[in-house]
């Protein structure tokens, strides 16, 4: 256990000391598309742990970027009041549309989620006088807090960081607190727990809340630090990453989108040289993935912690 | 088991390896570098690899002659290519790499208006020099000095176009039919028809915006030809698509004239369309595909690629010709601001086709920053382009 | 207005038709073997580039060329299938990701291979035909036609064969079919094979009217999906009905209201079967 915490500690202080180190502005970037994608991914693992694949966690990123976006451009809010408000927002159209859409389950929920997904980015690209159609919103102003504009990458990069930090913590303590054996019990026996006089459905929107407020943030985040929205950003296509990242890094664990999104993120950018065949490696990994390691990079490394105590 | 954990490792091990060659950032001294972004996938990427191959013939001919000599230095040139699969996203990751991990100074494209509107600031921080191929009319302004455009747009050739097609086609067409894609491009194309085509006292009788990922455009068709139009203008419709659309159009049983005042690509309206359904569709062209060097860079082209070249390339293989020049006259490959300078007076510049590019841009964007390249009006015979006018 | 009714019913139905084959084909394999195949789309994608390469490239004559197109799909299936899906079926979850995997990998090797341009396929018929005011281009009537003719066979596969009576049986009840000596692993394969088959058939059938590209399963796909809810899935009925029913409600809303209207109102109905009776307009209560 101690062990445990040594290494957390000292990949915490990797994640936090490494921009003072090398000083790289690509590189940079890159770190803070990884901190975006931990959040995200994250939060979609949560929606996995119990059991519920929700497409529409890419919708959820969209919403609460064009909220943060639409409040600072439109109504001159400020950043340090519509960051908080676009992961509120997403968190309550969750809790609303989640006993109704949370009464369904597996296959049903996964199209469900995805056609209001598709019909939420349909939004994005037809209501053009307020989302600004497939052209987007352009020249989004730097977040700023407390006064000063956040102009360096490296402050959005720690701002991205931290943000992913709270939301892997908050994971942690939901599924390792009395919550999250109630919502363990929930996937293995519903009616033992129904019957225990548990409200499965309310656990259940919780969670779903909580993973779109978080989800919201990063949308938020993504929004203020790239200067420009547009609908495709928030496609399918952009949940499937958050999927792959959680496959591969493994589903049972929120450390697993965490690695996932570590070594997946960069992956696009290493293989630009050779485009063609970088669609081509994700879904091949993706294979694998499913094939050979089913729970992912973290359970292959359990594993082979168990096997090493074995012997 | 063992497999899961032997396959982990492999795959930790094979992205380790992945990334080392990406994270060094070698720059040799005597290397000038061109990136290129465009759509070189999907839907536009016609236009894409136009610019990434203009640039790339224009690069090799360079080369060839031993480099382009600035000042006492002679540098090879190096052209890197990214696509922006037509997303304002991926344009910003690929100029993000271009000027902070690749070290470039010099940006053909990007060549979407939704991409350019969404790294304009990018480019004007770094102060690196972009020379965009968007339409859209806010790709130039006087606040960013940095960005120029490498060809004229429908603002310059719409309106000679619809004059042209008054004086030449029959005085019974009158009622005209706009379709365009739902976006930037395509917004700002149906406005200016719409107005153009009216002020030259044509009747616009319809109007449609369609998503650009349909493929079946039977029923916006249908709505329109229930209005009887003479004319149907495709605007900025890609050519694929236009292709589509034009067959669609006749197999419904429309027999007017069709017009594409924008985006060319008549050998892709061929395709899609098959030569029956294209015969007389009246394309704008940005180069007379009858000079003998159009010939000579469509042959480098497909020794190059194995396709078949957009006439867009030639705009690009003059505009990196511009840049060279005025990197030249500058002295400099590294101060932009003298570049961008020198930029301006190396026009009028003669195109490889013959005709005079010019500078301008002013009047409507507050900044003189586009290469106002010549403008041709084609016509499809037989499967094949008849350059029939100038549109000046 | 008469007129423009009809033509907006005609329009519909042609295009419903090749809804119907993609949903039938994604609704028997989720039916029988629980998989939610994402690679539908490609599948399609596969058959319509067949179709080109034999058609077009190597210039055979029609009829040859759409059947051999056919058959590979429906191969390519059995071997999905064989390969991979049978290692991960009963995990719904798992089998989702796979299709995903298959459906990214099928994508690219297709960019890979045949690169980003929009290619036409040769057309085996041309010029249009009058019904009454209304005008229907001729290959889309025979695509129509042909589309008939794949469900009538499907049909008779179904109510008349040993494999297809088979095939019904384990949709029914896993178990019970089981039970009687119904081997399982051979029905799955068989399933997969005609579920991409009809997949091929409708992009083989489609290739010459749009352009061929590597990343147009994607919207029939959707389609597909759309109709596959409505119907209730796994049901081959409201495969039926749903398809001819998008079709013409597609039409009618992307004529007087435009294509995105279309979609969304089409995501709406979606979204609200789902939430109100889960198991669609026509499916059975499980």
């Amino acid at each position: 256990m101690t062990l445990r915490i040594v290494v957390m500690v000292a990949i915490a202080a990797m994640a936090i000391g490494w921009p003072f180190l090398l000083e790289n502005r690509y590189i940079t970037h890159i770190g803070v598309l990884i901190a975006i994608s931990i959040t995200t991914s994250v939060s979609l693992n949560m929606m996995l742990r119990i059991g519920q694949l929700s497409v529409a966690q890419a919708a959820f990123m969209g919403l609460g970027a064009y909220t943060s976006t639409l409040l600072v451009m439109r109504l001159g809010v400020p950043f340090l009041l519509a960051f908080p408000a676009s992961g509120l927002l997403v968190a309550a159209i969750a809790a609303a549309i989640g006993p109704i859409f949370l009464r369904v389950k597996g296959v049903y929920f996964v199209l469900l989620t995805f056609a209001f997904g598709e019909g939420i980015v349909l939004m994005f690209q037809e209501w053009v006088s307020l989302f600004g159609g497939n052209n987007g919103i352009h020249g989004i102003p730097k977040a700023s807090l407390f006064g000063t504009s956040m102009v360096s990458l490296r402050s959005y990069y720690f701002f991205a960081l931290g943000l992913a930090g709270v939301t892997l913590f908050t994971s942690i303590v939901i599924f390792r607190s009395a919550i999250g054996t109630v919502l363990d019990s929930l996937n293995e026996n519903e009616a033992l727990s129904q019957s225990l006089g548990v409200n499965p459905l309310s656990y259940r929107v919780a969670v779903f809340a909580v993973a779109g407020f978080f989800t919201g943030l990063a949308g938020s985040i993504y929004a203020h630090y790239t200067g420009f929205l547009s609908p495709d950003a928030f496609s399918f296509w952009s949940f499937v990453d958050m999927l792959v990242i959680n496959v591969i890094g493994g589903i049972g664990s929120p450390f697993g989108p965490v690695i996932g999104a570590i070594l997946l993120v960069p992956l696009p950018e290493l293989l630009r040289d050779v485009r063609q065949y970088q669609m081509l490696t994700y879904g091949l990994l993706l294979l694998t993935a499913v094939l050979f390691l089913p729970s992912g990079i973290v359970g292959g490394l359990r594993e082979l912690q168990r096997r090493w105590r074995a012997r | 088991m063992k497999a899961n954990l032997i396959s982990a490792c492999g795959m930790l091990l094979a992205t380790a390896a992945m990334g080392l060659p990406g994270l060094s950032s070698a720059y040799a001294q005597d290397t000038l570098k061109f990136g290129v972004v465009g759509p070189m996938t999907g839907p536009g990427a016609q236009w894409g690899l136009a610019a990434a191959g203009g640039v790339q013939i224009a690069a090799k001919e360079v080369n060839d002659k031993g480099g382009l000599k600035v000042g006492d230095k002679t540098y090879k040139i190096e052209v890197i290519p990214y696509d922006e699969q037509y997303k304002a996203s991926v344009a910003i990751s690929a100029v993000q790499r271009l000027v902070n991990q690749d070290g470039v100074k010099f940006i053909f494209g990007p060549v979407s208006s939704a991409g350019t509107l969404a790294v304009m600031d990018i480019v004007k921080d770094a102060k690196a020099i972009g020379v965009t191929g968007a339409y859209s009319s806010k790709a130039l302004s006087g606040s960013n000095p940095y960005m120029f455009r490498v060809y004229s747009v429908a603002s310059d050739f719409a309106e000679p176009m619809v004059k042209w097609l008054k004086k030449n086609l029959p005085a019974d067409v009158k009622r005209v039919a706009i379709v365009n894609p739902n976006d930037e491009t395509g917004w700002d194309s149906d406005k200016l028809l719409t107005e153009l085509y009216g002020k030259h006292g044509y009747t616009v009788v319809g109007k449609e915006l369609y998503e650009r990922s349909v493929r079946d455009y039977i029923p916006i068709l249908t709505k329109l030809l229930a209005e009887k139009p003479d004319l149907i203008d495709v605007g900025t419709a890609p050519p694929g698509s236009a292709g589509l659309i034009v067959r669609q159009a006749r197999e419904l049983g429309y027999k007017g004239h069709i017009v594409k005042i924008g985006g060319s690509g008549p050998r892709q309206i061929i395709e899609g369309a098959g030569k029956e359904a294209a015969e007389g569709v009246i394309n704008y062209l940005p180069a007379d595909e009858q000079n003998p060097c159009y010939k000579r860079l469509s042959d480098a082209y497909n020794a190059m690629s194995g396709n078949q070249m957009n006439p867009l390339l030639v705009n690009w293989y003059d505009g990196a010709y511009i840049l060279m020049a005025a990197i030249q006259a500058a002295g400099t490959v590294s101060d932009t601001d003298k570049v961008r300078e020198a930029l301006t007076k190396v026009f009028p510049y003669k195109s490889a086709l013959g005709g005079t590019i010019r500078f301008g841009g002013h009047d409507i964007y507050g900044i003189h920053n586009e290469f106002l390249t010549p403008n041709y009006i084609g016509i499809i015979k037989n499967g094949d382009v008849v350059t029939v006018g100038t549109a000046e | 207005m008469l007129s423009l009714t009809l033509q907006i019913v005609l329009n519909g139905l042609t295009t419903g038709l090749v809804y119907v084959l993609m949903a039938l084909g994604f609704t028997l394999i989720f039916g029988i073997m629980r998989v939610v195949n994402f690679a539908h789309g490609e599948l399609y994608m596969i058959g319509a580039f067949a179709l080109t390469v034999l058609s077009g490239s190597l210039h055979w004559p029609y009829l040859p060329a759409i059947l051999c197109s056919v058959v590979l799909v429906g191969l390519l299936g059995a071997l999905l299938e064989r390969v991979l899906f049978s290692r991960v079926i009963g995990n719904e979850f798992n089998c989702m990701i796979l299709a995903l995997g298959v459906s990214i990998c099928l994508q690219s090797i297709a960019l890979i291979v045949f690169g980003p341009d929009e290619v036409g396929a040769p057309r085996p018929v041309t010029g249009v035909v009058h019904l009454g005011p209304a005008v229907i281009p001729a290959d889309r009537l025979f695509v129509g036609a042909a589309a008939i003719l794949l469900l009538v066979a499907f049909y008779l596969f179904l109510n008349k064969t040993r494999l297809g009576l088979m095939m019904r049986a384990v949709a029914q009840d896993p178990e019970m079919a089981a039970l009687h000596g119904v081997r399982p692993n051979l029905i799955h394969t068989a399933a997969f094979a005609v579920g991409s088959l009809l997949a091929g058939a409708a992009g083989a059938l489609m290739a010459p009217i749009y352009t061929v590209a590597p990343y147009m399963g994607e919207l029939p796909m959707m389609k597909a999906f759309i109709v596959v809810v409505l119907g209730g899935l796994g049901s081959l009925p409201g495969a039926v009905v749903g398809g001819l029913m998008l079709g013409i409600v597609e039409s009618a809303f992307a004529t007087m209201l435009g294509s995105t209207v279309a979609a969304l109102v089409a995501f709406a109905v979606v979204v609200a079967t789902i939430a109100v009776r889960p198991e669609g307009l026509m499916g059975r209560r499980a």
